[in-house]
């Protein structure tokens, strides 16, 4: 970690993502599960966010980087909790990345349950989460 | 023990805590392992010798099943699983703690995938 001042931290209540961070809603037209009218859905666009083909976790990554966004929150919100600006300098990242992370996991927490979840049954079908530890 | 913390668990902060504790951590900048596909971090680490610590379980068990499928070999897999709750999650210092203990218990790592929570 560099020597320099470190930045204010920022309240939670402004982690929200300011349009300066590149985000522009737009709409996309998407099917209805099993068929149905079409319906239109409100789509964020990210600017430091990115899919990862290849990867079996279907929600963003850091722009090239193999770190999921559900990582970044869980180390501002983790049991060891960095501030937003640390983590970013931890990552050599912009701050809007990590502020921009956070703000994607906090409005698709349900992805993210999901997510969870599957990783932990995956996990427990192997016997590797649950009950004392291998002999 | 010596092994490599990959890109999403990669911190400063957590290789001086883990060194603290007994142990030799490699952080995956260090390496010049960051940005690469899971893949090529994996055959850095088989090329060393070292497991890997890792926060993608689900990307690192399809390695561990292809390689085992094609009767190969690997260092280990240590894995640090985030849960819906809370309380089963990791602090930096009991991922350290559960690395001494599965070291400790002679439970073997090569060719294995430990999840770390289970060591805790």
């Amino acid at each position: 970690m560099s020597g320099g001042m470190r930045p204010a931290a920022i309240p939670r209540s402004d982690r929200r993502i300011p349009m300066w961070c590149g985000h522009r809603p737009g709409r996309i037209m998407t099917a209805r599960p099993g068929g149905g009218a079409m319906t239109t859905e409100p789509q964020r666009q990210y600017r430091y966010l990115e899919a990862r083909p290849g990867s079996n976790y279907r929600t963003l990554f850091l722009k090239g980087r193999r770190i999921r966004a559900a990582v970044v929150y869980e180390a501002i919100h983790g049991p060891d909790p960095y501030t937003p600006e640390e983590y970013a300098e931890n990552l050599q990242v912009p701050l809007e990345a990590v502020l921009e992370a956070l703000d994607y996991v906090e409005q698709n927490q349900q992805l993210f349950r999901e997510e969870r979840d599957r990783e932990a049954a995956r996990l427990r079908a192997r016997g590797l989460l649950d009950g004392p530890p291998p002999a | 023990m010596r092994f490599l913390i990959d890109e999403n668990l990669s911190s400063p902060r957590l290789a001086s805590r883990l060194r603290a504790q007994g142990h030799d951590p490699i952080l995956a900048a260090d390496a010049g392992l960051l940005s690469l596909a899971d893949p090529r971090v994996l055959i850095w680490a088989i090329g060393q010798g070292l497991p890997v610590l890792t926060r993608d379980a689900d990307d690192f068990l399809d390695l561990h099943d292809l390689i085992m499928a094609a009767a190969g070999h690997h260092p280990g897999m240590l894995i640090v699983h985030f849960d819906n709750d809370p309380g089963h999650n990791l602090s930096e210092r009991a991922i350290g703690v559960a690395i001494c203990k599965l070291e400790s218990s002679g439970a073997p790592i090569p060719d294995r995938v430990h999840v770390l929570n289970h060591w805790r």
